[in-house]
């Protein structure tokens, strides 16, 4: 419903003209990426050199490079699991189970906020080097999900209290336990919001350089991986071939995910259950 | 009501396995990362350097330094500065565009969500490392500029400055900033939109007087969002600002790296965590106060 | 949007926990037998140690750091790698720490090939035919100039300091250079220097700061900067130069009258090190001719081996700027060592940079 038909169509417009100037904006740096990956140079800068595909020929076979990828894969995995089931639960606690306890482990989560990632990285290094374990795998892990908890504990926070109470306390009324109430009710409902914090926790881990620069042994995550080459001038290609790799890859899946959503939605409309 | 108290009374063991269970991986988490972390800095800031990885000894004197020394205050006035126009700059232009998502966008709106999200997938250290090659000096926007006329030799004004740092973090956020916007923006009923106009108010003054209050809670989510981490970021500074942004993150990192004192590090960073604390406090209160109606 | 109440069954819950156990797993390190090496970003490459990798495949895992300072923070936070590849000033503070044990030089076959002006380094001796580190590489620090863009400069590190160029400038921000050029032209001794010394170099490098467009390690945005013009000079490796002048540049890498800084880096083992016997195979390896004729011919930086420069043409040499014999070199450039106040000069340093 629009306020005023006319008047916003000609809002609409201008604002369109606007997005679109700042898609350009979004995309433009972006885009040279692709565009250097495929330069015959050294050097990323115009005027372009020529065509060629040996930048991405060094990828293939690279050890190192997908030692890195596999890192940041299973890392980012990990991390998000842990950080949206320790989302999930705190928040959870937090609306429904009436506890002081609860309503402070959720303000304590919330908190890595506010801290910086060099603080976070810092920490968690004396912390591993005083608990034995030292920069490892497992570290990154740990640092990854304190980075990540505040947003999977605000994002399962509001999809837990736009629940309307009425649906928890009819299943708690016909009997349900608060596990099956948990597990066949709430959970399912939430199910989307578990989807999204799981993405927006996998990002975090995946992109995540501050923290990892600390805290990691002897594999490297891919941002770090990326770092350590972009000091050494004759990588810069390479780098870029790389990125558009990941670009490419993540335009597939994330475009395959959009086109899967559209169709599940078509079909819900043909089909109301 | 007392049915409900009976039918709930039976249930009290499996409720606490299950209160137990639920508590569990929060407390952990919470408990044995967070705040033993968070006691660890506080614990280091009080302590003396002898290279050490704990220090020795008891003393304040790592806070006497940072609140003496002039250069400590002005490089954190500078960061919160940076920070700041980085997330007016951010904000004001992601807005506009959440906007249009919101009420203009229609049948488009997932395909706009993903294009606005998909540059996000790029590792951000290339991200900003291709904001070096358009801001460089024969990059994309140097040669744009000389080749358009509008100056003939190009400028060195552009890298290594505030202004770059700026640039590359509204960048790098917008997308961090644009969501919680939107998704602010959806939440407002249309029958409040509908009931303004009814009551007579021009599109202009429907926006100012009963979206933009309403949305306050989104933009505040996203300024939050985007100004802590720059504050405490020195990556972006470092690759394209120049000397003239060093930031605070820059000298934290910096004491326990090259300078080699750990304590002295860990006392900056609690001074920092407090000021961007306050911050926070700040805004949330101003936005009570001015801006949110809900 | 209907919402469906499918219950999330136990299978998936078991399923997905069964995952989740084994992405945990994987992340347990098998590293128990490779060889762990701690080292500068380029320096892994497999063909620095072939002969290795022929008796051992697979058997080194290397690890990178972009600064050797980095490298410091991590190890003393705990970080245990076998070897690690520090350079010469910094191995008398990995010392302090506690972090190293002796090499024994009878097991390197080819230390009596090393150079004497780097077997005979003070800080390396322990004692007993032992050294804490062995070295392996060196290389020169000096300015990198456009030809075209500098017309004819004194010999002199006061191009970094020139007001004409403010704004087209960079230097690296390690304490074992900027600083030291600083004190240089400041008449102080930069590896021994008094308080009141120490604010002279300060004030020098104050100076400096309104003058550079960065402070940075990042050769590669150096490389590309001068080759586009926005740097004139730069404080660099020789490798950049040898970089820079391969693809056309109109480079020239200064020979100032106060002297190049050169460096010495190479191998050093940690105390709680794993796989002793294999690290000396590494570092056997890596004592081959051959693998120092690599670094000379890749990278442009000299081998501490005599042997490694007998299998380069002198042609190559001078068109790398390197002289066959550090101890030539030695006399003319000054050597980067222990700098004894070197934690409070790099506080200083921080300070400067950040405006203080």
């Amino acid at each position: 419903m629009r306020v005023d038909r006319a008047g916003t169509n000609r809002d609409g417009r201008w604002l369109g003209l606007y997005v679109l100037a700042y898609l350009v904006f979004l995309y433009l740096p972006v885009l040279l990426i692709p565009l250097f990956s495929f330069n015959d140079s050294i050097q990323a800068a115009f005027p372009l050199q020529g065509f060629t595909l040996q930048w991405y020929e060094t990828l293939y076979g690279n050890p190192a490079l997908s030692g890195a990828l596999v890192n940041s894969l299973v890392i980012a995995t990990v991390a998000a699991s842990g950080a949206t089931l320790c989302g999930i639960t705190v928040s959870y606690m937090d609306l429904y189970g009436r506890s002081p306890l609860a309503a402070t482990i959720s303000a304590i989560a919330r908190l890595p906020i506010l801290i910086p990632g060099v603080i976070v990285g810092i920490s968690l290094l004396i912390l591993i080097n005083l608990i034995g374990l030292g920069p490892s795998r497992i570290a990154i892990v740990l640092g990854h999900i304190l980075v990540a908890l505040p947003t999977t504990v605000v994002v399962m926070r509001s999809r837990f209290a736009a629940i309307p109470r009425t649906v928890r306390e009819a299943a708690l009324d016909l009997g349900a336990s608060d596990w099956t109430t948990f597990r066949r009710v709430m959970l399912p409902l939430s199910l989307p919001a578990v989807l999204s914090a799981f993405m927006l926790a996998f990002l975090i881990s995946f992109d995540e350089f501050i923290v990892v620069f600390f805290l990691a042994g002897t594999e490297p995550t891919l941002p770090l991986y990326i770092w350590s080459q972009l000091r050494f001038p004759r990588s810069l290609p390479t780098v870029m071939a790389l990125g558009t790799v990941i670009l490419a890859t993540s335009f597939i899946i994330a475009g395959t995910a959009e086109i899967l959503r559209h169709r599940g939605l078509g079909a819900t409309r043909r089909n109301p259950a | 009501m007392s049915a409900l108290v009976a039918a709930q009374a039976p249930k009290a063991r499996s409720s606490s396995g299950f209160r137990l269970a639920m508590l569990l991986p929060g407390a952990l988490v919470t408990f044995l990362l967070i705040l033993f972390a968070l006691g660890l800095v506080l614990f280091l800031a009080f302590r003396g350097n002898d290279g050490s990885l704990l220090g020795v000894g008891l003393t304040v004197d790592n806070f006497v330094t940072v609140a003496t020394d002039p250069l400590y205050w002005t490089v954190t006035l500078r960061s919160l500065v940076i920070a700041g126009l980085v997330t007016l700059a951010t904000v004001a232009t992601a807005y506009p565009v959440a906007y249009y998502l919101a009420f203009h966008a229609g049948r488009r709106r997932g395909l706009l969500l993903f294009l606005v999200t998909l540059p996000f997938w790029t590792s951000y250290l290339l991200r900003v490392f291709a904001w070096k090659i358009v801001l460089a000096y024969n990059g994309v926007l140097n040669s744009a500029l000389i080749e358009s006329g509008i100056w003939s030799e190009p400028t060195l004004a552009f890298l290594n400055t505030p202004a770059a740092v700026v640039v590359t973090l509204a960048h790098a956020y917008a997308p961090f900033a644009i969501l919680p916007i939107y998704v602010a923006l959806d939440t407002i009923p249309k029958s409040l939109l509908e009931a303004a106009s009814d009551l007579g108010a021009r599109p202009f003054t429907a926006f100012r007087r009963v979206v933009l209050p309403n949305s306050m809670p989104g933009v505040l989510a996203a300024a939050l969002v985007v100004f802590v981490p720059t504050v405490g970021d020195y990556v972006t500074p470092a690759m394209v600002g120049g000397p003239a942004s060093t930031m605070i993150g820059t000298l934290i990192q910096s004491q326990f790296g090259k300078a080699n004192d750990w304590p002295f590090g860990a006392a900056l960073s609690v001074c920092v965590m407090l000021v961007i604390l306050v911050v926070v406090l700040v805004a949330r209160n101003a936005d009570r106060r001015f801006g949110s109606r809900t | 949007m209907t919402f469906h109440l499918t219950s999330i069954t136990g299978h998936k819950a078991r399923a997905g926990l069964a995952a989740l156990a084994l992405a945990l797993s994987s992340t347990v390190a098998l590293a128990a037998e490779k060889l762990q090496y701690f080292t500068w970003s380029g320096y892994e490459l497999p063909d620095f140690n072939k002969s290795f990798l022929a008796a051992h495949p697979d058997g080194v895992e290397a690890s990178i750091f972009g600064d050797d300072d980095d490298a410091f923070t991590k190890v003393k936070a705990g970080f245990r790698p076998d070897i690690a590849h520090p350079c010469y000033d910094k191995v008398a503070r990995w010392n302090k720490e506690g972090l190293l044990q002796p090499i024994d030089t009878k097991r390197i076959k080819n230390w009596d090939s090393i150079f004497p002006v780097f077997k005979n380094l003070p800080d390396l001796q322990a004692g007993d035919g032992k050294v804490w580190m062995v070295p392996w590489d060196w290389g020169n620090t000096s300015i990198l100039y456009r030809t075209d863009l500098v017309k004819n400069p004194e010999a002199s590190w006061n191009l970094l300091w020139d007001k004409q160029y403010a704004g087209r400038m960079a230097t690296i921000d390690a304490v074992h250079d900027t600083p030291i050029v600083a004190a240089l032209l400041a008449g102080v001794n930069p590896f021994d220097m008094t308080p009141e010394q120490m604010d002279k170099v300060a004030a020098k490098l104050r100076e400096q700061r309104p003058l550079l467009s960065s402070y940075t390690t990042d050769m590669t945005s150096v490389e590309q900067a001068l080759a586009s013009g926005q740097l004139v000079a730069a404080m660099t490796w020789n490798a950049s130069a040898t970089s820079l002048k391969k693809q056309g540049v109109p480079v020239e890498f200064m020979n100032p009258k106060e002297g190049m800084l050169t460096w010495a880096c190479g191998f050093v083992m940690l105390k709680d090190a794993k796989n002793v016997d294999l690290a000396y195979d590494f570092i056997n390896s890596r004592l081959d001719a051959d693998s120092g004729k690599y670094l000379i011919q890749s990278y442009g930086y000299g081998s501490s081996l005599s042997t490694a420069f007998a299998g380069v043409t002198k042609e190559e040499l001078e068109k790398l700027q390197l002289p066959s014999d550090p101890e030539v070199m030695l006399k003319s450039t000054i050597f980067t060592g222990p700098m004894k106040q070197n934690d409070d000069v790099a506080k200083m340093f921080e300070k400067v940079k950040a405006g203080g």
